[in-house]
């Protein structure tokens, strides 16, 4: 196969002490120079970054003193790119050595549109760290699986790659622009692959309160997102990937986190009326709760112990979403992109 | 109106266990099922 031409881009807003890193690492890539072209839009950025890139070999920048978002930095920025495939990375992760090369083998087939890479959290002793990365582990495992079926749901934004030809404009106020992009692309007919040697690094979430704050605004994305793409819950035109949009993401998102309440009411008001195998359910869901609850008193603490972590992260991930619900319904959920600030940079864990 | 309870909650844990674990088994069941076809239809050929 012919390697084709790439341009990486790269939206970063104010990540000046991170771009020369994430530039050397775009160097360091097993990728022929005369092949690559980097795009970093630096849009509303107050900490000069856009200054430090200027004269460096392969380097475009693009500035604009507002801040509009991700997404609109991403279109801005596409209307400049030339090459057939385009990798969109964050400016906050570093890439393995191979990434490109592996990313780019599978645009052999034409049926492939699009490939999401592997976002890995790196380990540190840090409480939101923990959870943080055994869901990711559980939820690479889905999408290898999904990909391999048929398309993945989605795709991580830190390192995710696309054919420019399918590219789409989206509208200002999409919150997470990257599963609509990748859907988008899988909604045309095309494949999402996931490639799990294609990784994407990046360190774990400052503490629990960031982590709270990038969880929620995800569930105010997926019930937009759930609401953009109502059209594929239709077997007879989108078969398996409608089944794959509502087992994981609809019911994931939308109908579980809702589900819990219920059953613990309900099983109350059974163990209530004097039946035995209820009053032992109730009393796990409680031990469980109990439990989850405890990681509240970790908070401040370096390290989450183990038999907490699971259940507090696992809850969390849920009570986000009637937070994102609320966010959503009452509009008040900013596109404008807020990453979560990171205990150490990425760069020092490695 | 016990029935009635009871076939909610049955409802409401195999929706999250679908959700969480059942919908990654299915996926893997047919993935594994496909390679397993593909690999014994080479072998047979």
């Amino acid at each position: 196969m012919e390697l084709p031409q790439v341009t990486i881009l790269i939206a970063a807003y104010n990540e000046r002490e991170i771009l020369l890193e994430k530039v050397r690492n775009c160097y360091a890539l097993n990728y022929p120079a005369d092949l690559l072209d980097i795009l970093v839009v630096t849009d509303g950025s107050t900490d000069d970054s856009a200054d430090i890139l200027q004269d460096l070999p392969l380097v475009r920048t693009m500035h604009l003193p507002k801040r509009e978002g991700k997404l609109a930095a991403v279109n801005r920025a596409m209307k400049k790119v030339q090459s057939p495939i385009v990798v969109l990375t964050d400016a906050n992760c570093l890439l393995n050595k191979e990434a490109l090369a592996n990313i780019v083998r599978h645009y052999e087939d034409p049926k492939v549109g699009a490939v999401s890479g592997e976002k890995r959290v790196l380990a540190t002793n840090d409480s939101s760290g923990q959870g943080e990365g055994l869901y990711w582990k559980y939820e690479s495992f889905l999408k290898k699986m999904d990909s391999d079926l048929n398309s993945v749901v989605g795709a991580a934004g830190e390192l995710f790659s696309f054919r420019r030809e399918l590219y789409e404009y989206l509208p200002a106020g999409i919150i997470i622009e990257d599963f609509v992009l990748a859907m988008n692309i899988a909604a045309k007919g095309y494949q999402v692959v996931y490639e799990p040697e294609a990784v994407a690094e990046e360190a774990p979430s400052s503490n629990l309160a960031e982590e709270w704050k990038r969880k929620v605004r995800i569930c105010a994305g997926g019930f937009q997102a759930i609401g953009i793409f109502s059209y594929l819950l239709n077997p007879k035109k989108f078969n398996l990937l409608s089944f794959q949009f509502l087992s994981h993401r609809l019911l994931r998102w939308a109908v579980v986190p809702f589900l819990f309440p219920v059953v613990l009411v309900l099983s109350a008001w059974q163990a209530m009326h004097g039946l035995v195998e209820y009053q032992f359910f109730l009393a796990i869901q409680c031990v469980g709760y109990g439990v989850a609850a405890m990681g509240l008193f970790y908070m401040g603490k370096d390290r989450l112990p183990k038999l907490v972590s699971i259940p507090f992260q696992f809850a969390m991930m849920n009570a986000a979403a009637y937070a994102g619900l609320v966010r959503f319904l009452k509009g008040s959920q900013s596109a404008v992109w807020e990453k979560a600030k990171r205990k150490i940079q990425v760069a020092s864990l490695r | 109106m016990t029935i009635s309870i009871n076939t909610i909650i049955i409802l409401a844990i195999y929706v999250i266990f679908y959700a969480y674990v059942g919908y990654g088994l299915l996926v893997w069941a047919i993935v594994t099922y496909k390679k397993f076809k593909k690999y014994l239809w080479s072998f047979l050929k």
